[in-house]
């Protein structure tokens, strides 16, 4: 750990044990409205007709053994999501509309923050960095993702997430269909393989602490240790890859020899620029073709050979 | 409106009011007779079984990279899900899908508020060349033999029997994966869990190998599994949860080396062959202590994640050569090299709501590696070609600490401005740059103007400064005027921004995003990076059961770098600049309940990228652009469903996807090409392929069609 690590923890720790004193007096919890008579009973009078309604049955939230589920024994049923809803029962006056519930979607009655509070009543544990995420900041709502009603959540399927995902992220998922990209089009991966749409602790969502964690979970020849290391690989996989997909080889950020000559201008070959005159037609160059500098240092991972100190073996 | 909203906050006020005490059943609400007696919870078994069959016109591996469906013929198609639940909570769920094409199971079972288990097994296939030819064929685990007659040559043009010996291969991998999964809730508060899962990787990539200044391609095989396990105990608390767990990764190749017949007239004499070391076995574990606990004030919450874990491996090592001469010249310090490599990861965030106008959140995160592998230091061979002296094999560790702030206002209830800043430090060892320290901030803008209309944008900026390490000897004949990227100084600007608005039945969204990299102090290597890309998506819900789309994209990625030819002799700078546009369009129909039994879907996807590379160089003769690279996909997807019965349905579906590249890199580049290279002679992606589908899918159980109806 750092010389500068335990001055931060420590100052996070005065932080936290300030704030109690600043905090401002909370005010009295007025007086909570009133349930329905009966529960889902008195719900499903008007909305048990409802398809979209009643798929709830066929979910983890309708589950009447488990003490966690709105329907588990004693708990709140429908109205553990929507809220008190015995306001709602009542026949509104002449001229009046009903007392609403809590909806959820986009340009419902109840905002997102409180749409959001309702899921993380019960979820913060699973949902532990929820507020700290891109997603939070961006006050997207659960119900913009999740459509808990469905029997089969689309979000929560490999084959159909994507299309949930592309509503607001578009610029990743058009580079799905870049000549060389992870299989996520194919229905192989979804965005949750590498991120946690809930937040994480990590950089960029991941689910893993890094980047090359995350990319180890399915590529362990890559971690090594090697004997004969490439710095920038241990470090993080997205200096030469480009994860979302890539119009270059490997998804690559750029081909070798260019790539490589990124970093790379020792004497000898290496600093030699590629050029048109070595493609088939003018002399034809094994540091530009076929795969340019890996003909040769093909083990740019890493080697555990001990001739391996120029990656050729 | 006002008063509509002081009911929502308080209906939401008063639910988690309850919320907190409901793990204990005690919400202060009596729900005795709450019966749920109207509640339609499934209580039978209810499955859907799909059968069908897939005709594929043409053979591509392109098309069938990652769906199985590689090869000209007919497929069968078979899935099923399906699933049943007990009056006495059991329950059990299954999924069988892509039967015959790209298997892909998944059973789920338990006892509601008990225990959940899982057991899935999965395929991936990769095809990844199905026009590549080489005279090797494989002898035994791990190596390839040229056929017996071969001629050896100094140059692949001498190599008369090559045209004879060779032989069509394809290359491509599977990986299958298996999981299984366990959850037990010991109560309402506390849950263990364990996962575990395996996956077997098999087939063949396109490998390469070197002999001194010549080079060859060959199939090289690939045999390995991966197996990851999770082991851990979860609790939560009406303010929190914390979580404990144990991860742990065991990678196994099942080859240590890579042997392959010297096509090339040897030097020395008994270098017939060569070897490289696959990648070695390793193992890596973590165990981590991770959470967050709700403050009382402030809409507090803390996060923490506390990880350390260690990466080691012992594969022993190969000889130093195929060549016994060669090998004797030098002396292994070590038969292996016991590496390890111990990482840790501390994270920490408070978010605070201190008024309801103001939100914040500050984090703090450190990562670790520290290679704590013994020193290792000796002459090595070159290629099975020539000893040379000792060498240290350098251990790369970094420290990196990064710290970051933000903090929005709600100015309006339409309005939000926001900030932020970053502060990120990495130390490195054995590197130019010893530390690097990235200093950011951004500003941002979220609005909800009127009605529908949302826009968001933002704006930032980073800083990287490079501290030289005194210490570094530096790379024996590197340039010195070289920066690497990744260890150099770098200003950054982006800017991004998104609009969606729902008028009337459309559903409009834009996105935009624009970055600029100038590597300021770099004589030689990248020089500057740019990068903006724009989308787009109109969506009309044209009437109830019709819904229309049209959407497009478009990116450019340049960059600019630099060298100096023939270092340190002359002084010949060269630059290179590299452009690649990307361009997408796309558009679809979905039209349901077509006269109450007919579902039709219209897909269709336009995809462009183009590649330009241009070096300037000295002599200026020698400059100019290369041939662009180009890829086009076009794919359009047909499908109609027609509702025999309640129960039957049946779907017919045809695709069509065109795709041509041209790739200046493999084109035109036949296995004798390069004096130098025996390539493999992949040719550039090209093909039409369609598939026609049909299959029946019935349902079983659940209620019945009359009840339905009803």
């Amino acid at each position: 750990m750092t010389n500068r690590t335990w001055p931060a923890l420590m100052a996070l720790a005065c932080v936290m044990g300030l704030l109690p004193t600043m905090a401002v007096a909370q005010d009295k919890a007025e007086e909570a409205p009133a349930y329905s008579r009966s529960g889902a009973d008195t719900c499903l009078n008007c909305h048990g007709d409802d398809e979209a309604v009643i798929g709830i049955f066929k979910t983890k939230h309708a589950r009447p053994g488990d003490p966690r589920s709105p329907f588990g024994h004693g708990q709140l049923q429908c109205e553990a999501c929507h809220g008190p809803g015995g306001a709602h029962t009542k026949r509104p006056k002449k001229g009046e509309e009903r007392t609403p519930v809590v909806q959820f979607g986009r340009g419902k009655a109840s905002t997102i923050p409180q749409q959001n509070a309702m899921c993380l009543g019960c979820h913060n544990a699973n949902l532990g960095d929820w507020h700290v995420s891109a997603h939070q900041d961006n006050e997207v709502g659960c119900a913009d993702c999740h459509s808990s009603h469905q029997p089969r959540d689309p979000v929560l399927a490999k084959a159909t997430q994507g299309e949930v995902c592309d509503d607001c992220h578009q610029l990743q998922t058009t580079d799905t269909l870049l000549p060389f990209a992870h299989p996520l089009r194919e229905g192989q991966m979804s965005c949750t393989s590498c991120h946690s749409p809930h937040g994480s602790l990590a950089e960029a969502s991941l689910k893993k602490d890094t980047v090359n964690d995350t990319c180890y979970t399915c590529h362990a020849d890559k971690r090594g240790p090697f004997l004969w290391e490439h710095q920038p690989v241990g470090e993080n996989c997205a200096n030469c890859h480009k994860p979302h997909g890539s119009a270059q080889p490997a998804m690559l950020t750029q081909r070798a020899p260019f790539l490589c000559q990124q970093c790379h201008a020792s004497q000898g070959h290496p600093s030699v620029p590629g050029l048109p005159s070595g493609l088939p037609g003018g002399t034809p160059s094994a540091y530009l073709l076929g795969s340019g500098c890996t003909n040769c240092h093909s083990q740019v991972h890493g080697s555990n050979h001990p001739s391996g100190a120029r990656l050729t073996r | 409106m006002r008063n509509r909203n002081l009911i929502l906050s308080l209906a939401v006020a008063g639910a988690l009011a309850t919320a907190t005490a409901r793990a204990e059943n005690a919400a202060g609400v009596d729900t005795s007779g709450w019966k749920c007696e109207s509640c339609p919870f499934q209580q039978e078994y209810e499955a859907e079984v799909d059968a069908g069959v897939l005709y594929v016109d043409e053979d591509s591996a392109k098309f069938g990279e990652y769906n199985g469906l590689n090869e000209k013929g007919a497929y069968a198609d078979v899935g099923a899900r399906g699933g049943s639940r007990s009056e006495a909570g059991n329950y059990y769920d299954y999924s069988l899908e892509g039967l015959g094409v790209d298997p892909e199971a998944e059973v789920v079972f338990g006892k509601e508020g008990r225990y959940e288990a899982s057991l899935s097994y999965d395929t991936i296939p990769h095809e990844v060349w199905d026009t590549t030819v080489t005279p090797y064929a494989r002898a035994g685990s791990g190596a390839v033999e040229l056929p017996s007659g071969w001629v050896r040559a100094n140059s692949t043009g001498g190599m008369t029997s090559l045209d004879g010996s060779l032989r069509d291969v394809d290359i491509g991998t599977e990986r299958t994966k298996y999981g299984a999964g366990l959850g037990f809730l010991v109560n309402s508060g506390l849950e263990l869990f364990a996962d575990y899962s395996r996956e077997e990787i098999d087939g063949s990539k396109l490998g390469s190998a070197n002999f001194l200044f010549s080079s060859l391609q060959f199939p090289e095989q690939v045999d390995s599994s991966h197996d990851q396990f999770e082991l851990g105990a979860r609790y939560r608390w009406k303010s929190g949860f914390v979580r404990l767990a144990w991860f742990s990764s065991m990678y196994d190749n099942g080859l240590s080396g890579l042997t392959f017949d010297n096509p090339y007239v040897p030097i020395p004499d008994d270098t017939v062959q060569g070897r490289k070391a696959a990648a070695p076995d390793n193992k890596a574990y973590t165990y981590s202590l991770d959470g967050n606990f709700l403050l009382p004030w402030w809409e507090g919450v803390v996060s923490y994640r506390l990880a350390e874990g260690s990466m080691d491996q012992d594969e022993s090592f190969l000889p130093f050569s195929t060549s016994a001469d060669l090998s004797s010249a030098v002396v292994l310090p070590r038969p292996d090299l016991g590496g390890s490599v111990d990482t840790k990861h501390y994270r920490a965030t408070l978010s605070l709501r201190p008024i309801s106008r103001l939100r914040a959140r500050f984090g703090y995160r450190y990562d670790e590696r520290d290679d704590g592998t013994r020193p290792y230091a000796a002459g090595y061979v070159e290629s099975d070609s020539y000893a040379s002296p000792g060498r240290d094999a350098l251990r790369y560790d970094y420290e990196r600490t990064r710290y970051d702030g933000y903090g929005e206002v709600r100015v309006f209830d339409w309005l939000f401005l926001g900030a932020g800043g970053e502060f990120d430090e990495v130390e490195r060892t054995n590197q130019a740059a010893k530390r690097t320290t990235e200093e950011g901030g951004y500003a941002q803008l979220r609005m909800r103007p009127w009605g529908s209309i949302e826009l968001s944008a933002r704006y930032g900026e980073t800083h990287i400064e490079a501290d030289e390490n005194p210490a570094y000897q530096g790379v024996i004949g590197e340039n010195p005027l070289l920066a690497k990227f990744n260890q150099s100084n770098r200003d950054r600007d982006y800017a991004e921004a998104r609009f969606g608005w729902s008028p009337w039945k459309l559903a409009i969204s834009l996105e935009g995003a624009y970055a600029f990299d100038a590597y300021r102090l770099s004589p030689l290597g990248l020089l500057s990076g740019r990068d903006y890309r724009y989308a787009g998506t109109v969506a009309w819900a044209a009437a109830d059961d019709v819904s229309v789309y049209v959407a497009g994209s478009y990116q450019n990625i340049a960059t600019e770098q630099a060298g100096e030819e023939n270092y340190p002799t002359t002084s010949n700078p060269w630059t290179v600049s590299h452009e690649d546009e990307f361009t997408t369009l796309g558009g679809g129909v979905v039209w349901k309940d077509v006269a109450g039994k007919v579902d039709l879907a219209v897909d269709y996807t336009y995809a462009e990228s183009q590649g330009r590379i241009e070096t300037a160089a000295v002599p200026a003769a020698a400059s100019g652009a290369f041939p662009a690279l180009k890829t086009e996909l076009n794919s359009l997807r047909v499908s109609a469903s027609y509702d025999v019965s309640e129960r039957l349905s049946v779907v017919v579906a045809w695709t069509w996807e065109d795709y041509d590249s041209s790739d200046w890199q493999i084109g035109g580049v036949e296995p004798a090409t390069v004096t130098n290279l025996l390539s493999m002679s992949p040719d550039p992606y090209d093909y039409s392929v369609n598939v026609i589908g049909l299959s029946f899918s019935y349902r079983f159980g659940g209620p019945k069609p009359e009840e339905a109806a009803e």
